[in-house]
């Protein structure tokens, strides 16, 4: 038996600060989607998800509740793990910034850029609240003043580590230029490119002293590695990349999409190649954008309160219902609307009206004339001829799923399996 | 043609199952497909998969109709009450920051489908039997138009009259509790809508004046 092709998919680690609403649920059902896609036409799939656990925002909202962060985001992760099962999501490994493999990965990752030069120790300039005992940027004071008590700042330097972003960034320019599908939908890349990488990159800072609840530089443990080696590096973390056991890694590096909103894009297609690149590693072979789920008007967002709690409408309309119409609504890579009315008017048309009428009249109408029977006498398995009705929506129905095989499955594939139903 | 109706069920039920992956097996249990060989992408490259004499069973409704009116009724009835818990609840005293997330670029000839004026308002009444509506008359120039706004909250009717406020002038007439409003004043607002403030005009210009 020849072996498999294999697929790699990822969704973005979700940071569990609460718990997770129907935004979150859009992204890891398009994933899911792709990746059972993927199986069903005979890959060998891994499809990774997770959650970023550090943070000074995890840290005060578990002071707030009284508990440790760990506490606190065990019982979240918790939750979430819930929802996937809810929603059939069914992913091959969760990881969680704060499991140990991953941890130690990052401490080696943070080390090897170190001493390969690509992370160096210089100090960043800020504001610092003596009694908060906190650091600001320009941008984050609050009418030159620190914004989480009020009181004056004084003008300081922190020691930090940086990451050397300005020296690739014309290989990256290239890269682009060069790899028109590596960041997709194009739209992205032109302004990846514009915004960002033509007017200049500047070396990154990725690490804090401030920061506690995080992991340690492992040789100057005063800091703390921020986000973004942290939150990054999971990838290829999880398959043991540079562990003992790298046989996962070996097997699916690089990912074949990384799938992601459109507000990480950045992240994703400029500080992570970057990362990959100077470690020697290949590159995703694609970052996918999709577009936000927007409830009148605006992002769903935790801190704006505009959120739909998906357990809610899976339990009412049932996994698959809510599934189908995350796909089907919202254009791939594009903004869509979320609202009780078109959910329900997705149900009702197409699902009560065309799939369900279609199955139970076709069934009722066989129990009345052929006596439960598919097919008796007189009625024969047609011969395939390709110009009989069903058998050219089928084949026309087929290719569009395979022209689509990038999107695997999502919107346009359901757009196009439609009309199928309306063959008689 | 019975035949070719289950075929295409069968089908559609192996293409949707990325999708949604509870529902093939339904279908199949009712239009009797039994062999998990017909339920492969392989086994819908060739039509006529379904077996002649194959027993069908029909079963519960997949999808259920909704009653749209009704549903969303219920729902609305079920948001109030949570929000109206929420209120119970004492607001949280650490207040998380503004946070804002640019939206896609629209490009310059979109913005100027938009048409701003400075408007001023000649009279402003509540909307009966609604809390949270305001008519008011507004004078543009050499014209009157009436434009209903979700702000009375926010503004009592006397406090609106005389105000020099911004008005989006030719967005397409829409009828708010029977009363058709021609435009919409624009306001400031936060996340959760506590705090509103309408946009006026730092000196004072005359009504009709372009804002571009």
């Amino acid at each position: 038996m020849s072996e498999k092709p294999k697929f790699y998919i990822t969704t973005p680690i979700y940071y569990p600060s609460d718990n997770l609403h129907i935004g979150h649920s859009y992204c890891s059902t398009a994933a899911d989607t792709m990746a059972r896609f993927k199986k069903q036409t005979g890959y060998d799939v891994f499809f990774l998800t997770g959650t970023d656990e550090h943070g000074q925002k995890i840290e005060r909202k578990a002071e707030a509740a009284g508990v440790t962060p760990q506490e606190y985001v065990d019982h979240i992760v918790a939750g979430i793990k819930d929802l996937w099962k809810l929603m059939d999501v069914e992913y091959d490994d969760f990881i969680r910034t704060t499991d140990e493999r991953h941890v130690k990965s990052v401490q080696r990752i943070f080390r090897k850029l170190y001493d390969q030069g690509d992370i160096y120790k210089s100090e960043y300039e800020g504001w610092y609240c003596t009694p908060c005992e906190s650091f600001w940027t320009e941008l984050q004071l609050k009418d030159g003043c620190c914004p989480d008590c009020g009181r004056p700042v004084e003008k300081t330097r922190e020691e930090s580590y940086f990451f050397r972003l300005s020296k690739y960034q014309d290989w990256l320019i290239d890269y682009i230029k060069t790899h028109p599908d590596f960041i997709q939908p194009p739209t992205r890349t032109a302004e990846m490119l514009n915004n960002f990488l033509i007017p200049g990159l500047q070396d990154l800072c990725v690490s804090r002293t401030s920061l506690k609840w995080g992991i340690p530089v492992d040789f100057d443990p005063k800091h703390t590695v921020y986000v973004w080696v942290d939150a990054l590096t999971n990838y290829i973390n999880a398959l043991g990349y540079g562990s003992e056991d790298d046989s996962l890694y070996r097997k699916y590096w690089p990912a074949d999409i990384h799938l992601v909103g459109k507000e990480i894009v950045r992240f994703h297609t400029i500080i992570w190649p970057i990362m990959l690149h100077a470690l020697g590693l290949p590159l995703p072979k694609q970052v996918f954008g999709h577009g936000w789920l927007v409830m009148g008007g605006g992002k769903m967002s935790k801190s704006k309160g505009n959120v739909v709690d998906p357990v809610k409408l899976c339990e009412r309309y049932s996994s698959d219902a809510v599934r189908y119409f995350l796909m089907r609504e919202m254009p791939f890579g594009s903004d869509g609307e979320f609202s009780n009315e078109a959910l329900i008017n997705r149900i009702n048309s197409d699902l009560a009206n065309d799939l369900g009428n279609l199955v139970s009249r076709s069934v009722a109408m066989i129990e009345v004339l052929r006596r439960h029977r598919a097919a008796t006498v007189g009625l024969h398995r047609p011969r395939p001829r390709g110009d009989r009705p069903g058998a050219r929506a089928v084949a026309e129905c087929r290719k569009e799923h395979e022209r689509f095989a990038v999107l695997h499955g999502t919107q346009r594939n359901l757009e196009a399996d439609w009309p199928l139903q309306q063959v008689h | 043609m019975l035949y070719v109706l289950l075929e295409c069920a069968r089908i559609v039920a192996v293409l949707i199952a990325p999708t949604m992956p509870r529902t093939p097996e339904r279908i199949f249990a009712q239009i009797g497909v039994q062999d998990d060989a017909l339920k492969t992408w392989e086994s819908v490259k060739t039509f006529g998969g379904v077996v002649p004499g194959s027993k069908v069973h029909k079963g519960e409704a997949l999808f259920p109709r909704i009653d749209v009116a009704k549903e969303l009724e219920l729902l609305e009835a079920e948001k109030q009450a949570a929000a109206a818990k929420k209120e119970e609840l004492p607001a949280p005293a650490d207040e998380e920051k503004t946070v804002f997330t640019q939206r896609d670029l629209c490009q310059f000839e979109d913005f100027e489908k938009i048409q701003l004026v400075v408007a001023k308002v000649l009279k402003c009444e509540k909307v009966p039997k609604a809390d949270k509506l305001l008519m008011s008359t507004l004078k543009v120039g050499d014209t009157e138009r009436v434009v209903v706004s979700g702000i009375a909250k926010f503004y009592t009717p006397e406090e609106m009259v005389g105000k020099k406020v911004v008005l989006l002038a030719n967005l397409a007439p829409r009828k708010i509790r029977g009363i058709e409003s021609h435009g919409m004043l624009l306001c400031a607002a936060n996340a959760d809508d506590s705090k509103l403030s309408l946009l006026t005009v730092d000196s004072d210009m005359e009504d009709g004046c372009e804002i571009g």
